[in-house]
């Protein structure tokens, strides 16, 4: 616990200047002081000064090693005062792995030990593999350091950072040795500790899963012979560029997606993301008979009370939000007050309020059908604090979707759970899940079938780049009147409307009917009672796959292509698909979400008798057809756990039989 | 000529006078479409792209350099702590954890 407060407060202490004296409390008079004399006084030494005014504080990630924790600057910015702290590069690994490995090593040790073999051989594959990637996303590194370079000549920026790789993968190797067995059962604070790096595009996570990953995959023939399919997948990914792109502003998704577009980068993602999985099935499936699903269930509860918690220091502390954001991970700081902003939604500390609100339903989902199976209902006072604060976040992340499955869920496993009449059973399972879609189409619903069938282009033509649309007396164009197709065909340059968009467009008129089944009107009308039709008719707006890249995709954890490639009217900010299925589609292409829903269903028949695991998959099916949570490392890996846990729930289902 | 500037920026016949450059403030390099562009940096890390022979023998000559790491002291002294304890590391490990787990 020293540690911990050690690595917390001193880095902002010790680089103390001796210029403290020509500093006064900041304010609009004060700015210009700050701002010629850079790098002079430490953080600490800067909040010791009796502030009067309120300052928000921002990084300087480009600060060199000397600049570190220091005053980098002052601003004063749409009637904000802000100051700029100097980070650098190497010191974030280091001080940001350093503080992670004392919380991993907080595990409680087991008496069991799992010895790693061939560790040696590797931590260096592991190493070579992010040389790869410091060389691949050198445009994201240039911007946060000076003096970064690819060249390997006296490079000691570089060889820092991959010193820091093997130095985190020897001590956490030691701490594995003793934790292994219970490591899976803390993944809910995933949620807290996010783990990705203040001013590199790598999160601690993906490095110890990769290196678990490459270990397992050295080890194992089958697991080998998977390289002889990423291999080509990804040489493919790779002929497909036809034009690179040096850097993109992954903002949210920092730590997990690719700020490049070029052959390494292709390469880096495509292994990371193949030992990434292999890493965590295989430490889950080694691991399973040690797992308890109580204990992991009051990890969630208290994940999501902390999860609560920090975001109200983030949100009510300037120094909270700093050091909770640097010292957790964050992949953006956090909330910065407590009131609630696009649609009421309200993140907290984490990157997005759909991804959080999700984890808060299925902490509730998990204690709920625990509770229904045990047929007691109880539990500890402890528990009962921590499940109001899970329900509390649920309500403030104001993710329908979320609540209305997880209702659902609940009342379609107490009923399975307490009916014994079939018929009985599914009737009432009828009824619950007819309940919401019923309500939503007599109350909510503001579109005809007719309107919400064309939102979908309408949005997507909304934002591509088209020429000549003339208006008639009343002011409207062709797309108001719904003649799409004129649209199409009145355009010279045939690429300004996505090839996407144009398939759509064209189902949409040249098919016998226009209504369901036709494919464009079935997506159309799903978009739009999920709220989802300007999102998704964006997407198809700017996903132009040729038929090869529409069936194998471009590589994983690339949106840069799909982005930047077609252009349209949105070309700056992070607008995602808001569909974990749609990003998915750009990476792994149809085939592979075939390949992907077929092991699924393969997974979901294997289970058909075990009604836990049906109940925590479904959910999470339901759930990324509408958001963006797979682009999330801790939200891919509680994936990956609930399609993985069927064995973790059939031993509990013996031990409890 | 200074062997750094030849090393840096190549052969040229041209005779540069460095202090008729840095007395006109006004002085304007014309670049030189058959000459490489050669990014130089400073101290401070700051970095600048040059176009032209003289251009790049000027800078040379006033401390800029092709290797960002000539200056980077800081990340070099980083980079042997690193080293050390990586080393210390392995020593840990190889004699001290593995006695520890035979005498267990």
């Amino acid at each position: 616990m020293l540690i911990v407060i050690f690595l917390l407060f001193i880095p902002w202490v010790i680089n103390n200047g001796d210029q403290i004296g020509s500093f006064n409390p900041l304010s609009n008079e004060t700015v210009g002081n700050y701002q010629s004399n850079t790098c002079e006084i430490s953080l600490f030494q800067f909040l010791s000064i009796d502030h009067v005014e309120n300052f928000e504080i921002r990084f300087d990630k480009s600060g060199s090693i000397n600049c570190f924790s220091k005053i980098n600057g002052a601003d004063f910015f749409n009637n904000k005062l802000i100051v700029y702290l100097g980070t650098n590069l190497n010191i974030d690994f280091l001080l940001q792995s350093s503080f992670w490995l004392v919380l991993i090593s907080f595990i409680p040790v087991s008496e069991k030990k799992m010895r790693l073999k061939f560790q040696d051989i590797s931590i260096f594959l592991t190493t070579l593999l992010f040389c790869v990637h410091f060389i691949a996303e050198s445009g994201y590194y240039n911007l946060n350091s000076k003096i970064y370079s690819q060249n390997f000549n006296n490079n000691f920026v570089l060889y820092s950072l991959l010193i820091t790789v093997f130095i985190l993968l020897k001590i956490f190797s030691f701490l594995m040795e003793n934790r292994s067995n219970s490591f899976v059962e803390y993944l809910p604070f995933l949620f807290v500790l996010v783990g990705s790096y203040h001013s590199l595009n790598l999160n601690i996570f993906l490095i110890i899963f990769v290196f678990i990953g490459i270990n397992f995959t050295i080890q194992n023939r089958k697991l080998l012979f998977g390289l002889f399919f990423v291999i080509p997948i990804s040489s493919f990914w790779v002929q497909r560029i036809s034009k690179e792109f040096v850097f993109f502003d992954i903002d949210k998704l920092n730590g997990f997606s690719s700020s490049a577009y070029n052959p390494l980068s292709i390469l880096f993602w495509s292994f990371a993301y193949y030992f990434l999985i292999v890493g965590f099935v295989n430490l889950l499936n080694r691991t399973y008979k040690n797992l308890n699903l109580e204990r992991i269930k009051f990890n969630f509860l208290v994940s999501g009370g902390l999860l609560m918690f920090l975001s109200m220091i983030s949100a009510l502390s300037t120094l909270g939000n700093f050091l909770i954001y640097y010292f957790l991970g964050l992949q953006k700081t956090g909330s910065k007050s407590l009131e609630s902003v696009q649609e009421n939604a309200w993140r907290g500390i984490s990157s997005s309020a759909e991804s959080v609100g999700e984890f808060y339903a299925f902490t509730i989902l998990i204690v709920a059908i625990l509770a229904i199976r045990s047929k007691t209902y109880r539990l500890r006072n402890v528990e009962y604090v921590l499940l109001i604060a899970n329900i509390y976040g649920l309500y403030r992340s104001n993710n329908f979707a979320a609540f209305s499955s997880l209702l659902v869920l609940i009342v379609i496993f107490y009923l399975h759970s307490n009916i014994e009449n079939k018929k009985q059973l599914i009737i009432l399972t009828l009824l619950t899940l007819s309940f919401f879609p019923v309500i939503y189409i007599t109350i909510f619903n503001t579109y005809s079938l007719e309107d919400a069938s064309r939102k979908l282009i309408k949005e997507g033509l909304e934002i591509s780049y088209i020429e000549n649309l003339e208006t008639n007396e009343w002011n409207l164009n062709a797309v108001d009147q719904n003649r799409f197709l004129e649209v199409l065909q009145s355009q010279k340059d045939k690429d300004a409307v996505s090839s996407s968009l144009t398939y759509l467009v064209e189902k949409y008129h040249y098919s016998d009917r226009n209504y369901i089944p036709n494919i464009t009107t079935t997506l159309s009308t799903i978009a739009s009672p999920v709220n989802r039709g300007e999102k998704w008719g964006v997407f198809f707006g700017k996903y132009d796959p040729s038929v090869k890249t529409f069936f194998f995709g471009t590589g994983v954890n690339n949106i840069i292509n799909y982005y930047l490639n077609h252009p349209t009217t949105i070309n700056e900010g992070l607008v995602l698909p808001h569909s974990s299925i749609l990003s998915y589609l750009i990476f792994i292409g149809f085939n592979g979400l075939i390949v992907f829903f077929g092991f699924v269903l393969f997974k979901i028949y294997k289970n058909r008798s075990n009604p836990i695991y049906l109940i925590l998959l479904t959910f999470f099916l339901i759930n990324i057809l509408k958001n963006d949570n797979l682009l999330y490392l801790n939200s891919l890996i509680l994936f990956m756990f609930v399609i993985f846990c069927d064995k973790l729930l059939h031993k509990e289902k013996t031990v409890n039989e | 000529m200074d062997k750094e500037i030849t090393e840096i920026c190549g052969n040229s016949e041209i005779i540069p006078d460095f202090e008729m450059i840095g007395n006109n403030p006004t002085f304007i390099f014309t670049p030189d479409p058959s000459f490489n562009v050669i990014s130089l940096y400073d101290s401070a890390g700051n970095s600048i792209n040059v176009n032209s022979w003289l251009e790049c023998a000027n800078y040379v000559n006033g401390g800029w350099s092709t290797s960002i790491s000539a200056f980077s002291n800081y990340e070099e002294h980083l980079f042997l702590i690193l080293s050390i304890a990586s080393i210390g590391l392995i020593f840990y490990e190889k004699f001290f954890l593995k006695r520890r787990n035979h005498s267990s």
